[in-house]
């Protein structure tokens, strides 16, 4: 993630908080979690694939440090609010390590595995993001759930698990939060691997 | 369609829309056969919301309880029946049975309330909405600027995050939550029809009978304490404002003041022509509203300003019921 993307992510996470704060209740978002309102733009901009010169790129635990200000203030503001410790506890764990892997993978990925980790994150996080939304408009009209196939596939995405903890809806504790963890943290094997296959594959002999 | 009919559909459109929204029950009991081990019981019903139960059930051992459940049946209590029950998630082995909807109790029916009484404007919630501090979002700020500063020189961007996140976090819960709750008691000597109206902002506890969410739809979260023989429940709905309504039985049954209801510290008495007393002064504004025209009223509070009980009575001798105070 370039220190740019990083400071649009933070506004954008910081957002929420002043716009309660100067608007009143206005602008505020009745029953959301500020927790998980924080995550939600980081989840969606920590795994943007990196140009191949990105002198302004920033390291995944520089990246996962700026998250963490504003995810205290939204969990404490969620546990004021009487949301349950553990609950908001668990939500910015799997949060915080979903925005840390996937900024890592982006990293990892490198000058050589750039492209395929570019590919895979379009696909796995913005493109199935969307993908699902319009299946689900199209799949369920006026019932407003979407079909059960369409469900599961969707509890594994990293981004409408952010977009379920932002509207704080049960997100079925460590399990819920296993599966988006799992396929990014594959994402993240996945550019890795990238990264060492050219090279591996250029040695003499 | 011809011009006078679209104007009146058009008409009919915008008072539609514009018209204050009903009130809405989003405490709905259902019946639960409960057998343990059980540690939690949790009744997913979705965007609108769950009910929790919290409780300890040794292995073998079994339970009966009805529990709230925040759904929006379409047309109120005839609707249940259409409803998809909640999906049940368990933590401790055992197993959760829903025996299905059941109704309320006499003692907590609101739909048997006059209309009129039950339309009355709900009590403002004391207390602001929750929202960042100052302090709070001038750290949040700060660290990003030292992080910023540090964001390529190894360990200081991180270490500044995880210090300034722990030092926001333990700011912000330093700060007292406002539980404050406003207590309303309505009445209507006309029918003798009385209820009891609770208020407060993102929690409220002892909840018992309807329950109103301000604004309307959202998720509510029902927490449900099963301890012995005691069930307690509290309502969660962050950012809103929830309100309890339930009907008072007999509320002459209480010992002093007018209606049993106790001793006011402030009182303010209508007559039938429509004017308050000149000796009580002028009633709060919000008190005053929802008041039926060309009745007698007496206005009341019991207690201090910021642990108010409020008294809001209409009807034939209202006025006349309000000197026993005096």
């Amino acid at each position: 993630m370039s220190s740019g993307w990083a400071a649009v992510a933070w506004a954008l996470s910081v957002l929420p908080f002043l716009a309660e704060r100067l608007g009143g209740e206005s602008l505020a978002i009745p029953g959301a979690s500020r927790a998980g309102l924080v995550l939600l733009p980081w989840i969606a901009l920590a795994g943007l694939p990196r140009r191949s010169a990105a002198p302004g790129a920033l390291p995944w635990t520089a990246t996962t440090a700026f998250v963490l200000p504003p995810l205290a203030l939204g969990a404490g503001l969620d546990i004021l609010a009487g949301a349950a410790r553990g609950e908001v506890l668990g939500r910015c764990l799997v949060g915080g390590t979903l925005v840390a892997l996937l900024a890592l993978g982006a990293e990892l990925a490198g000058e050589a595995g750039r492209r395929l980790h570019a590919v895979l994150w379009l696909v796995l996080v913005p493109g199935s993001a969307a993908l699902l939304a319009a299946l689900a408009w199209i799949g369920a009209p006026g019932t407003g759930s979407p079909p059960v196939l369409l469900a599961e596939l969707a509890c594994c995405h990293p981004l409408v698990w952010a977009h379920r903890a932002a509207r704080a809806e049960p997100l079925l504790g460590a399990a819920g939060g296993l599966r988006p963890l799992l396929l990014v943290g594959l994402l993240a094997l996945a550019a890795n691997l990238a990264r060492r296959l050219p090279a591996r594959a250029g040695r003499p002999g | 369609m011809s011009g006078p009919s679209a104007a009146r559909a058009l008409a009919a459109l915008v008072l539609l829309a514009t018209r204050p929204a009903a009130e809405e029950n989003r405490a709905w009991p259902l019946a639960l056969s409960l057998r343990g081990p059980l540690e939690e019981v949790v009744l997913d019903c979705g965007e609108e919301g769950r009910t929790r139960i919290e409780l300890v059930l040794l292995p073998g051992e079994t339970l009966e309880l009805v529990v709230p459940v925040p759904v929006r049946p379409p047309g109120g209590a005839a609707g249940l029946a259409r409803l998809v029950p909640p999906a049940v998630e368990l933590r401790g082995g055992g197993a959760a049975v829903v025996q299905g909807w059941t109704l309320l109790s006499p003692a907590e029916d609101w739909a048997s309330l006059p209309p009129g009484l039950r339309a009355r404007p709900r009590p403002p919630v004391p207390g602001s909405a929750l929202r960042a501090g100052a302090a709070e979002l001038a750290l949040v700020a700060l660290a990003f600027v030292l992080g910023w500063g540090g964001r390529r020189k190894g360990v200081l961007g991180p270490a500044a995050g995880l210090g300034a996140g722990a030092a926001v976090l333990a700011l912000t819960l330093a700060r007292a939550p406002e539980r404050a709750v406003v207590t309303l008691l309505e009445g209507d000597l006309g029918s003798g029809a009385w209820m009891a109206v609770r208020g407060a902002r993102d929690t409220l506890e002892g909840v018992a009978g309807a329950l109103e969410r301000r604004p309307a739809g959202g998720a509510i979260e029902f927490r449900v304490r099963v301890e012995g023989a005691a069930v307690r429940t509290a309502a969660r709905a962050p950012g809103a404002e929830l309100f309890a309504v339930r009907p008072l039985a007999d509320p002459e049954r209480g010992a002093a003041g007018p209606f049993g209801l106790g001793v006011l510290d402030a009182s303010w008495r209508r007559g039938a022509d429509g004017r308050w007393r000149a000796e009580d002064g002028e009633p709060p504004a919000w008190l005053q509203s929802g008041l039926p025209a060309g009745v007698e009223a007496l206005l009341g509070r019991r207690g201090p300003l910021e642990a108010a009980v409020w008294l809001r009575v209409a009807g034939p001798g209202a006025a006349d019921r309000g000197e026993e105070s005096d």
